[in-house]
């Protein structure tokens, strides 16, 4: 029940995080909201979500997210999501998130689209 | 008042109480001693001599005495809240110790008994009766002492016999001497032993009090929330709205005493009538507070300009200033306008949003115009999408508890299953699609538990309902 993030530091500055797991309310959560955190302050300004092996987000994960997308954004840096499973697509589908995240199928198209652009702002409607 | 201060105040009345009973139980003891005694002393009188017993009638008269002053304090410090000081503990033991001691030494001095039967007399049971009592006390320290200073009462007096009656030693003085060290050993260990069962006792009674105190705490914690889920609760609306040819009705279950989700309607000022279905992250307390916030920026928000988007924008930026981050609130709301049989329907992150037409008996499926409330500042909504509303005509607004709630396979409710109870329903009033999905949903959880809330608000354009009398 529990969730384990594994980071690895790609060449041209992109930090992929693969996540395998639940995150949910409660420890799930707050690993992920302090990993993230602790990456954005020591100065990593890219960073992938490979959510490949995350077999389910609560609303409280989604809370994560969405926050750790703000702030990641506010200082300048980009937070991208990779290998979403049908379900997840469809909680972002439904909330909208999907058009305030970029999600990409493919890893190197992920990391190379971190390189084409050089800021991210919100996008808003 | 700390914590630590109330269960010491406590402890200190458990004490007290023991207390009173440890001295009732002595009064009784003392009582029958006494009436034995004066029985003893009676028959000597009726023989004519004097007799031997009415100096331990009188001392046994004397500790009574002193037993029912020192009972009344105790149970005066129990009425007016004080408290009685160590040295009183201390200094009542060293008294009521005297009593045993003092009744060897008159036996000593009694010539029917004489030096040498008193040092093995039943008196001796008397010490180890108020070591027994002494655990009453709840206190490993006194309960010692009882056996320190029995130990020593026993011992004075025969050192005192050894001194001033040397015959007693004089045939067989190691059995005297081994007799006499253990019988004040023995008083000594059952000091030790009444200690232990004390420390074992008052170990229980501080766990007794602590967990009345935990029941207690935990009635009025429950209290709070009850209070709070009945104002929670207020806050939904009682009555369905009149509306011509729209039956509308709203439903809501939380998952825990209170919960994070609503439905509202309210009537607007150009006539028409705006319902609202929200979901805030999470269950609870937290949630519910969140959900009253909510609740109220959003119906202030209408009143005053009930352009939609404009409507969620301010909600949005509103939330988000409030909210801890990572809260945040999905929120649906259509503006009916009855004359016109049309719904301007806008959603910030809510779904799934169902339309039913049964003319084609289809499902339209509508998006969200935006993220949830509250998570990312100064966002701009898109357009409401326009629902015309023909004769039989459903809107179908629920939370994802509907949804989301598994079964013991791990199926979710899923948007099907949903829509299945919708289509079967569809000639049912808006208050009855609302039960079947209900029970419906609980016949496919079976034994699994709700997790979420539940809410649900059906909106259905219905022949003119005044006439059949489907509004009160």
């Amino acid at each position: 029940m529990s969730l384990d993030i594994q980071i690895r530091q790609m060449t041209g500055g992109v930090a992929v995080l693969d996540l395998s797991g639940r995150v949910t309310l409660g420890q799930e959560a707050a690993v992920l909201r302090d990993t993230l955190h602790q990456m954005s302050a020591a100065g990593q300004k890219q960073i992938l979500l490979n959510l490949a092996g995350v077999s389910y987000l609560d609303s409280s994960g989604l809370g994560v997210l969405v926050a750790a997308f703000a702030s990641i954004t506010n200082r300048g840096g980009q937070l991208k999501l990779l290998n979403m499973s049908s379900k997840l697509k469809n909680v972002l589908v439904v909330t909208k998130l999907y058009t305030v995240f970029e999600v990409f199928e493919d890893e190197s198209a992920a990391i190379s689209s971190f390189t084409a652009s050089t800021e991210a702002a919100p996008a808003g409607g | 008042m700390k914590d630590s201060d109330i269960r010491s105040r406590a402890f200190e009345i458990a004490e007290l109480r023991s207390e009173r009973n440890r001295v009732g139980a002595l009064l009784g003891v003392l009582g029958g001693l006494l009436a034995l005694v004066l029985v003893r002393a009676g028959m000597s009188w009726a023989e004519g001599h004097r007799g031997e017993a009415w100096p331990f009638a009188l001392l046994l008269a004397m500790m009574t005495a002193y037993e029912l002053v020192w009972r009344r304090f105790v149970v005066r410090a129990l009425e007016t809240g004080g408290s009685v000081s160590r040295s009183k503990w201390i200094g009542n033991t060293a008294v009521e110790l005297l009593l045993p001691t003092l009744a060897l030494i008159l036996q000593v001095h009694t010539p029917s008994f004489g030096p040498h039967r008193a040092l093995t007399s039943p008196v001796i049971l008397v010490f180890l009766l108020f070591i027994i009592l002494s655990t009453l006390h709840l206190d490993p320290v006194l309960s010692v002492l009882n056996g320190i200073l029995s130990a020593v009462g026993y011992a004075a007096t025969a050192i005192y016999v050894f001194l001033v009656f040397p015959e007693v030693t004089a045939s067989e003085p190691l059995l005297v001497y081994t007799t006499s060290f253990s019988v004040s050993a023995f008083l000594l260990l059952g000091g030790f032993a009444a200690g232990a069962v004390a420390r074992q006792i008052r170990q229980h009674v501080i766990a007794a009090l602590d967990e009345a105190e935990n029941r207690a705490r935990l009635a009025q914690f429950e209290q709070v929330l009850g209070l709070a889920r009945s104002i929670q609760q207020g806050l939904l609306p009682r009555k369905p709205p009149v509306i011509e040819e729209f039956d509308v009705a709203g439903w809501n279950q939380p998952a825990d005493e209170t919960g994070g989700d609503y439905f509202d309607w309210q009537e607007l000022a150009d006539g028409r009538v705006a319902v609202t279905v929200a979901d805030v992250t999470g269950h609870g307390i937290a949630s519910a507070l969140i959900m009253s916030a909510c609740r109220a920026y959003a119906r202030a928000g209408l009143a005053v300009d009930p352009d939609p988007q404009r409507y969620l924008r301010r909600l949005n930026q509103l939330l988000h200033e409030d909210l801890p981050t990572e809260k945040f609130v999905t929120l649906v709301s259509g503006l009916l306008d009855p004359s016109h049989a049309r719904m301007q329907l806008i959603s910030a992150g809510h779904g799934p949003l169902l339309f039913y037409s049964p003319k084609t008996d289809t499902f339209r499926s509508i998006d969200a115009q935006g993220p949830p409330l509250g998570l990312l500042s100064n966002w701009s909504y898109g357009t409401a999408q326009n629902l015309e509303f023909d004769i039989g005509d459903i809107l179908v607004l629920v939370t994802d508890g509907f949804i989301e709630w598994t079964n013991a396979s791990g199926e979710d409710f899923g948007v099907d299953r949903l829509e299945k109870v919708v289509r079967e329903n569809r000639d049912q009033r808006s208050e009855t699609i609302i039960s079947e999905l209900h029970s419906t949903i609980l016949k496919f959880a079976g034994t699994m538990p709700q997790n979420d809330d539940l809410t649900a608000l059906v909106v259905k354009r219905v022949q003119n309902n005044h006439k059949e009398g489907v509004l009160q």
